[in-house]
């Protein structure tokens, strides 16, 4: 009897889950997206004649002029356009947070920045139409455009443009620090705004269309306060916020946008932190771009009928940071066999799968103090005559500790021990230690690098103050320098005032063409001298609906305000 | 003092002295670590007097045991400070992002206990079908959730595209904030559209949190339930005549049960903190996405201020599942 019962159990307990199976997997179709659209919709891409779409832009130059006009002639055409986001987006207060400069294309899409910036990385005109330099470079007139409203519908105004700047200035504002050599700030016209400096610094017009250079409305800003503000954010910007909850904004256009009025109605930024998330987001048509995703899960996308992939070389520029507080990075022939043992070609080739461009010095195309006609060969042979000068062989090989990041940048890891490899080809044996960026930070600053950092140093400006500059001189809390300096150790290459010499102009010098030659020379200075070892520029892969036309932009933002449907 | 209320006080005193224990843990563990959080908020171009300055307004120029103490005292407020990251007050980015978190871990332990009950009783009563489901519960406790939650992910969102990848809602779907719980919500709101989707959305982080918690009550239970089966009182409840289905459900469940809820109580725990790969993986917007951030760029406010919240949740979930015991199984008293 029992065994009858529990037959019975059984067969109900199997009916029970049987059927919830079904009703889980059925429901769950039917719960979908309108389930018979996608059976046809899959039907049909199964059947098209597959056309790959994969569009490559292998330079950051292209037109200078503003793309103002062409916004204008666009016809608007009503549409929403999803972006899955790599980045969390948690508040829309323009000045708070450090980051890199795709993370601004949501800041850049509801507010305007002082200048802007043309995809040739110059500097531009935008809320400031014209600019002029006092006497000695040390005050800076800006004329305020006028005729720009915020999305509350007020004019936006000199006293706007002082006001951000003052809060900018303001500690712990993200680059407070930056905006402190402005001493004083003075509306001295209808809409003029005067910047006394306190000292001279070249690369100020740059930092006015650079990370946090937004304007917002001083009376909407004091009446509600930063933390609100960030919540329910005025610019003047292309875009309004429609809603802002965790996870996605939901952006509108602004009718009245001074510079036209933008082609997509709306626009969604979709928090997705995960690579392969957003991959599958744009695969699934659930979002109609992503970027930042895997090389193999762009190369996959690259085919798929409907989509369009585009690797676009941004300002970021792969180099090995070699200090030279040891003994054995102290070595002009170490340092130097180092860079000549490495196959950048290889690297982009084999491990980038393409998306990269070899760069020879810190300046990548596009930067004022580019060299086109300067290169560094790949020589193993002089690697290996460089090392046995230095007293080292295969045999008795040089031993140095590498740090690196795993993940933190496409491919980073393994790039690095690629190199490695090369290395040991010639007599380098490196152990490869990973940390994080925040551990490469303090090992900079206190004087504990490794023999080697790898790192990714950003540089939208194009201005060599940002690139060879803060990465080289000695007086820059961002270079290796530093940390030798702050733990009293010893330079062993002997380089650190002949250094700051070179460098020097690159901060100090007021002739523009002047300082720009002398940026060019230090660039090629601290590669020959083995100071720094320029790997490659990075590409920021993006894929999208092939109906959009958009081309992606060097500097690594995601700009909706250009893109059409 | 009646014994109900000398445990109750008891408990109260064990849980504050466990926070103060993660509080501790959570504010030293991080400060320990490599890394400098001043260098990653600063852009180039700064001065040594701006990084101290900032140091300073941070209060990271103190002794670490005065940095802890302040933090402390503001604490007791309810005051977790800025982010040093986003710098907004950290409690409530917290509480915006916390039923999120919740919301994914109580759907977890629905889909879990149910399927895990369900399945261990069959094993259990059925041991033919045992060996199959011992298969299936190896791979489950095999492979990890975020290994799960990418193969939900490409298989119902890429493939057969039946369910979203990411978020929480459909973009357009609006429910009036009640609990934050939008399932919760959007019942609430009588807005059926949006429950559906909801559900649809959550569906496949939770059953990749859910799939190891299942297989572990599956397990325990089918061996406790085969214990229990054996007892001399089920066998006198046979002999009466009682249904096996009274027998199975009724009788022997609700003692099998016990270590059931200490696996659920403790996988609780592990829910909170699982989740953050999950809610990365599905771009589910909770704490655990926010942790997942906080901990690269060393934002120790926001840190602290996340793990004392699952601290808090933990412990207190501890306690509600010592007060089930005493509910389920009458021989537990308080003491």
């Amino acid at each position: 009897m029992a065994e009858k019962t529990n037959r019975r159990n059984f067969i109900s307990l199997l009916g029970v889950g049987a059927a919830s199976a079904v009703i889980f997997g059925v429901g769950g179709y039917l719960l979908g997206s309108s389930g018979r659209e996608i059976v046809e919709r899959t039907i049909t891409q199964a059947a098209a004649t597959a056309t790959v779409t994969q569009t490559r832009t292998q330079t950051v130059t292209a037109p200078t002029t503003v793309t103002t006009t062409v916004m204008q002639t666009v016809e608007a055409k009503p549409a929403r356009l999803v972006i899955a986001w790599p980045f969390e987006i948690v508040t829309l207060n323009p000045y708070r947070f450090s980051r890199n400069i795709p993370v601004e294309s949501p800041m850049a899409a509801i507010y305007d920045r002082f200048l802007s910036q043309g995809r040739d990385l110059i500097q531009l005109p935008g809320v400031i139409e014209s600019w002029e330099w006092g006497p000695e470079k040390t005050s800076l007139d800006l004329r305020v455009r006028q005729g720009i409203k915020f999305h509350d519908g007020t004019p936006l105004t000199a006293e706007d443009v002082a006001f951000s700047l003052q809060t900018m200035k303001t500690p712990p504002n993200a680059y407070a620090g930056v905006w402190g050599v402005i001493s004083n700030i003075e509306v001295t016209g209808a809409s003029v705004v005067k910047l006394t400096l306190s000292r001279y610094d070249p690369s100020i017009i740059a930092w006015l269309g650079f990370l946090d250079a937004f304007v917002v409305p001083k009376h909407v800003w004091e009446r509600v306060g930063p933390d609100e503000f960030g919540k329910n954010p005025v610019g003047s910007g292309p875009y309004k916020v429609k809603s802002f909850k965790p996870g996605i904004l939901e952006l509108e256009r602004f009718e009245d946008y001074w510079r036209g009025v933008a082609s997509i109605k709306e626009v969604v930024f979709k928090e997705v932190l995960d690579p392969r998330s957003r991959a599958v987001e744009v695969e699934a048509g659930t979002s109609d771009y992503t970027l930042e995703i895997d090389i193999n899960d762009f190369d996959r996308l690259s085919k798929t009928q409907g989509l369009r992939a585009v690797s676009q070389l941004v300002t970021d520029v792969a180099i090995l940071m070699i200090p030279t507080y040891y003994p054995e990075t102290g070595n002009i022939n170490v340092r130097l066999a180092m860079h000549y043992a490495i196959d950048k070609e290889s690297i982009v080739k084999n491990i980038l799968k393409g998306h990269g461009r070899v760069v020879h010095t810190t300046e990548a195309p596009g930067y004022r103090a580019y060299l086109p006609d300067f290169s560094f060969p790949y020589d193993p042979n002089r690697a290996s005559q460089l090392l046995a000068a230095a007293g080292y062989s295969k045999s008795n090989p040089v031993k140095i500790t590498v740090a690196t990041f795993k993940g933190n940048f496409p491919r980073d890891y393994e790039v690095m021990q690629a190199v490695v490899a090369m290395w040991r080809e010639v007599g380098i044996e490196a152990e490869l230690e990973v940390i994080t960026i925040a551990q490469h930070f303090e090992m900079r600053n206190t004087g504990k690098m490794k023999h080697a950092h790898f790192y990714v140093w950003s540089n939208a400006t194009g201005d060599p103050v940002n690139s060879v500059g803060h990465s080289q001189w000695p007086n820059s809390p961002f270079s290796t320098w530093r940390g030798l300096k702050a733990a009293n150790l010893t330079d062993y290459s002997g380089l650190m005032d002949e250094a700051t010499q070179v460098l020097n102009p690159v901060f100090l010098e007021k002739d523009e063409e002047k300082r720009i030659a002398a940026a060019k020379q230090a660039a090629r200075y601290v590669v020959e001298k083995g100071l720094v070892i320029p790997l490659y520029q990075l590409a920021q892969l993006h894929v999208m609906k092939s109906d959009i036309k958009y081309d992606p932009w060097p500097q690594g933002w995601v700009l909706p305000y250009y893109m059409t449907r | 003092m009646p014994v109900t209320t000398y445990y109750l006080l008891k408990r109260v005193a064990q849980m504050a002295v466990a926070l103060l224990g993660a509080s501790f843990i959570s504010f030293t563990l991080f400060r320990i670590l490599p890394g400098d959080p001043v260098s990653l908020m600063v852009g180039p171009g700064v001065t040594e007097q701006y990084i101290a300055e900032l140091r300073a307004y941070y209060r990271l120029d103190q002794p670490l045991v005065l940095q802890y103490f302040y933090w402390l005292i503001d604490l007791l407020t309810l005051n977790l400070g800025k982010s040093f990251r986003y710098g907004v007050d950290v409690a409530p980015l917290i509480l915006e992002r916390l039923p999120a978190t919740l919301e994914l871990v109580f759907v977890t332990l629905v889909i879990g206990v149910s399927l895990g009950i369900s399945t261990g009783v069959a094993a259990a009563v059925k041991r033919r079908i045992d060996s199959i489901l011992q298969s299936i519960s190896l791979a489950g406790l095999a492979i990890p959730h975020f290994l799960w939650a990418l193969i939900l992910v490409v298989l119902f969102a890429a493939i057969l595209r039946v369910f979203p990848a990411s978020g929480r809602i459909d973009l357009g779907l609006e429910i009036p904030r009640v609990t934050g719980f939008y399932l919760v919500d959007s019942i609430l709101a009588g807005n059926a559209e949006a429950f559906i989707s909801s559900l649809q959305h959550i569906l496949l982080p939770s059953i990749s949190l859910a799939i190891g918690m299942m297989t572990l009550i599956q397990r325990t239970l089918r061996s406790s339930m085969i214990d229990v089966l054996n007892e001399d009182y089920i066998f006198t409840d046979r002999m009466k005549g009682h249904s096996e289905t009274y027998i199975v459900f009724v009788r022997a469940l609700k003692n099998a049960l016990m270590p059931v809820i200490t696996i659920t109580g403790v996988q609780f725990a592990f829910l909170m903190g699982g989740s953050t790969v999950v809610e990365k993986i599905f771009g589910w917007p909770g704490i655990g996405n926010l942790l997942f951030t906080a901990v690269q760029y060393r934002d120790y406010t926001l840190v602290q201020g996340i793990l004392m919240v699952y601290a808090l949740i933990v412990i207190v979930t501890n306690f509600i599942v010592d007060i089930l015991y005493t509910y389920i199984n009458p021989k537990v008293e308080f003491k």
